[in-house]
């Protein structure tokens, strides 16, 4: 299964949420997120873009604009809403007490709360001075389906030099293909080997345990002055590198011959 | 845009809203409740059988209504509520603050 990402802007306006809604309400149900799931992504997505409008931009900026990706990676489907605004991170407000009595409450600051609480994760960034708020809803019974797909995983050694070992991967990278793929990187790291490339080509999916994998050989060749490069990756996989954050840890090419060049240079 | 409907029902003034309540219509909701009460009704029913969809922006103007209301000694009573709507008001608390009927004509009885 590939990893289905949309994407969708709107301008700074609170009549234009609704749009940002029905967007995410339509990618939410072609993903398979059932009704709840997906009335708390809009509610999420509602929330962060009145933040971003009544806080952010001021209502004085209606040309301003805010970006709305939807991304797929079974089982998690992520918001993220990106603005242009002065750098604000809305998870650091306290949030208002549910059990506070009429006289206590003030009358707003819920927005952020139901963010919390109708999404399984929510992180913020500030990056190339844009907000990114990330907001994910995991499928209830969200495993990827085909299980036995990974047996069908292929995994080539190819000797670029004695040194340099490209690892040519297909398929999906999921627990199971992980552990295969843990234990091929410790022999060769056992027998000295520290310099990998990663051709990834032809890899379409990978789970949050191909992600640990790959961060742990990292670690460890990272520890014997050595490197572990990605290359070639489909943008899916990449996209999800990349809201996680490990776009920063691992050195990407874009293609497993560039990233051999390298050694040979 | 709401679809909103003031009756008055044995001195109660009765909002009936349809639609769905997020940080753009939220102050059309406000705006109806803030002239019912400045009209002099202190006891208000709240019918949001057609409303699916409620943000925060919309508990906003509940409570403030609710605080002014019970300032005068006056309540206002929610009628109809949806089950995601419920959410909301149950994850904010409010649940417990706001009296709750399952018909208008209960919660106009209540008073």
């Amino acid at each position: 299964m590939t990893i289905d990402r949309n994407h969708k802007r709107i301008r700074a306006r609170l009549e234009e949420i609704p749009l940002a809604c029905e967007f995410v309400r339509e990618v939410a149900i072609r993903a398979g997120l059932d009704e709840k799931a997906v009335h708390h992504c809009q509610l999420a997505v509602d929330e962060a873009c009145t933040n971003i409008i009544e806080h952010g931009y001021g209502s004085d900026q209606p040309d301003q604009v805010i970006e709305v990706i939807c991304s797929y990676a079974p089982p998690a489907f992520t918001i993220e809403i990106i603005d242009s605004g002065p750098a604000h991170d809305p998870l650091q407000h306290p949030p208002p007490d549910p059990d506070g009595e009429l006289d206590e409450r003030r009358i707003g600051g819920w927005g952020v709360l139901f963010i919390r609480k109708f999404m399984d994760e929510v992180a913020y960034q500030r990056r190339n001075n844009r907000n990114h708020l990330l907001m994910t809803k995991y499928l209830p019974h969200g495993r990827p389906t085909n299980a036995t797909e990974s047996s069908e995983n292929q995994v080539t050694v190819i000797d670029v030099s004695k040194e340099v070992k490209v690892f040519v991967l297909s398929g999906r990278i999921d627990t199971a293909a992980s552990r295969e793929l843990e234990h091929s990187f410790t022999q060769h790291l056992n027998s000295g080997q520290r310099h990998f490339v990663l051709d990834m080509a032809a890899v379409e999916y990978i789970s949050s345990a191909g992600l640990k994998m790959l961060v742990s050989v990292w670690k460890r060749t990272r520890d014997d002055k050595g490197d572990l490069i990605l290359a070639g990756l489909q943008p899916a996989v990449r996209e999800v590198l990349r809201l996680l954050g490990f776009d920063l840890v691992f050195t990407i090419f874009e293609s497993a011959d560039e990233a051999t060049a390298r050694y040979r240079s | 845009m709401l679809d909103i409907r003031v009756t008055e029902k044995n001195g109660v003034a009765v909002i009936e809203v349809q639609g769905r309540i997020d940080s753009s219509t939220a102050g059309e909701l406000g705006e109806a409740l803030t002239s019912v009460i400045d009209d002099g009704y202190n006891q208000v029913v709240l019918d949001i059988a057609g409303v699916d969809y409620m943000s925060s922006a919309g508990l906003r103007e509940l409570v403030s209504a609710l605080k002014k209301l019970r300032n005068t000694s006056g309540d206002m009573r929610i009628a109809q509520v949806k089950e995601r709507v419920y959410e909301v008001l149950e994850l904010s608390g409010l649940h417990t603050i706001f009296q709750i009927f399952d018909s208008q004509a209960e919660a106009i009885r209540s008073f």
